[in-house]
């Protein structure tokens, strides 16, 4: 069965036709390349490694020999995390599950020959081929700040160095200094993101300098647990942060990194610290692969199968596939989903229909923490909620301190679960 | 007397929030907890629970279910899904699972033990 752009609709009966029929290899062991070692790729070349027994050749390629967490990156802002301990390297992949972990950037992708170029010059061969790029920024989208500026007005949401940037830069304010955040519009990877930045920014301001200002430029007239978050700034930060969404003008933004200012709805404030979040698009090697479609990367649901090449799938921030969030738990979700397909399509191993789940726990101040989750399912159109629940205001602290305390269960298991 | 036999049973297992105990009941018919559940379905379902429950070992806030007998993560499981037991996360993990998937699951981690 032939799969092109024009019919490649994501049906079941496309989907069941085309697992059913395992890839034939003339010349050894069929490969599936990994190109991004986050909560998606991680976790696909595991499964796939771990449930095909050999019967597969993995490459996982992986530019960063130690790869931080985006999760939990926050709460190293605040103090409540080490950076050491939300970083991890990939030697149990290479050792526990055979997989070939190579460091480099996949900078080409020829769909025709299914070949992976990297930076370094070697190409690798793929039967099937796993993006999992997560985001770039769109270049222009606040005015005035480019990736050129990202030292002077760090974006930290990529995380590592410029989380440790930012969290310094946090920390050089002198008292009753200004900080601003841009916030990103939707939609973009973490949802809760940029709010739990700012609580965690305030937990660290309140401690060294309390007299300190948070402004949030917002392009959007609400976001994620809003009312959560809003009761918590009220509580444990009053009068420190002023959020100014899109009714009041948080949209028109621009920057000054030169200058350190910040330009709300035409007034000037001059900042001491400044995180820029940019909006965001896939990660470039989809662009380059041409299999996007606007800004995001479409796939089938019902195997995360791009919607341009059957011989692709995309996993977790780079992907349009309806109404999971961008997070690291959806895209581990969905890459146990991409795994099993995988399987069925090169082994003839059995698939299930597809069920993805996803919660995203943010952290407000010590022990308390809040939560929102919903379970997926795949349609021919989408991937699409069936249920949910977010924590509510009011909650009593014994419950908040259970939640933030279940948030480090579910990293140390998460984490388990990507790296081994 | 019913066409099934009604088997109430009470548990008493701290699954959540370390340092409380909770006391849930759940009434099963026996042929709920007699489906004999596939493994190999389970071990899909089940990679859903190891984004937070680890599969060696434990982590503070998350218990293991490692070692966990068929008969208590059957139980476990509809409690949630009845809302017995009060953890958001795992009421709605529980909710769309059927009697087949919770027979699943269970078949799949006792092979585990």
């Amino acid at each position: 069965m032939k799969l092109d752009r024009r019919n490649f609709i994501g049906s079941s009966a496309a989907i069941a036709a085309a697992l059913s029929a395992p890839t034939v290899m003339a010349g050894g062991k069929p490969r599936v390349v990994v190109v991004g070692g986050g909560a998606g790729g991680a976790t696909a070349a595991r499964y796939i490694a771990k449930d095909s027994e050999g019967a597969i050749d993995v490459t996982l390629v992986e530019p960063t020999r130690s790869y931080y967490t985006c999760f939990f990156s926050n709460l190293y802002i605040g103090g409540f995390r080490s950076l050491d301990s939300i970083g991890h390297s990939y030697g149990n992949l290479a050792t526990e599950y055979g997989i070939n972990v190579v460091h480099d950037w996949a900078v080409g992708i020829d769909r025709g020959a299914k070949t992976v170029t990297l930076a370094g010059g070697s190409t690798l061969n793929y039967d099937r081929l796993i993006l999992s790029p997560g985001i770039d920024f769109i270049d222009g989208s606040v005015e005035g700040w480019s990736i050129n500026a990202q030292n002077k007005m760090p974006h930290a949401y990529k995380a590592g160095s410029q989380t440790e940037l930012l969290k310094a830069q946090i920390e050089a304010m002198p008292q009753g200094g200004v900080f601003a955040m841009v916030a990103p519009p939707n939609p973009y990877r973490c949802p809760p993101g940029p709010y739990e930045r700012v609580s965690m920014t305030a937990h660290l301001l309140k401690a060294k300098n309390p007299t300190a200002k948070i402004i949030v430029a917002d392009p959007k007239p609400k976001f994620s647990k809003m009312g959560l978050f809003q009761e918590g700034w009220g509580s444990h930060y009053s009068g420190m942060i002023d959020w100014i969404g899109s009714e009041f003008g948080g949209g028109n933004v621009s920057v000054d990194p030169d200058a350190m200012t910040v330009t709300i709805d035409g007034e000037v404030t001059k900042v001491d610290a400044c995180n820029v979040i940019p909006a965001m698009k896939a990660g470039r090697i989809c662009e380059i692969a041409g299999i996007t479609e606007g800004n995001w990367a479409p796939v089938s649901g019902h195997t995360m199968q791009s919607r341009i090449d059957e011989n692709i799938h995309v996993l977790g921030d780079a992907s349009a596939q309806g109404d999971m969030p961008k997070s690291g738990y959806s895209a581990n979700s969905q890459a146990k989903v991409a795994a099993m397909a995988v399987r069925g399509a090169l082994t003839g191993s059995k698939v299930f229909p597809a069920k993805f789940s996803n919660t995203c726990w943010s952290l407000i101040d010590t022990n308390d923490g809040v939560k929102v989750g919903a379970t997926y399912e795949a349609t021919d159109e989408k991937i699409a909620k069936i249920d949910g629940f977010v924590s509510k205001t009011g909650e009593a602290a014994d419950l908040r301190k259970a939640t933030y305390e279940e948030s480090i269960g579910w990293y140390s298991g998460i984490t388990a679960d990507m790296f081994g | 007397m019913p066409n099934h036999l009604k088997v109430t049973i009470t548990v008493l297992v701290c699954w959540f929030y370390s340092g409380f105990v909770h006391s849930a009941e759940v009434e099963l018919p026996a042929e709920i907890l007699n489906i004999v559940g596939d493994p190999e379905y389970g071990e899909y379902l089940a990679s859903d629970c190891k984004t937070c429950h680890k599969v060696e070992g434990s982590a503070p806030g998350v218990p293991s279910i490692i070692g966990v007998s068929k008969r208590e993560l059957i139980i476990a499981l509809h409690a949630y899904k009845q809302k017995v037991r009060k953890n958001p996360v795992m009421q709605m993990m529980a909710n769309r699972l059927s009697n087949e998937e919770i027979a699943a699951l269970a078949a799949y981690f006792e092979g585990l033990n």
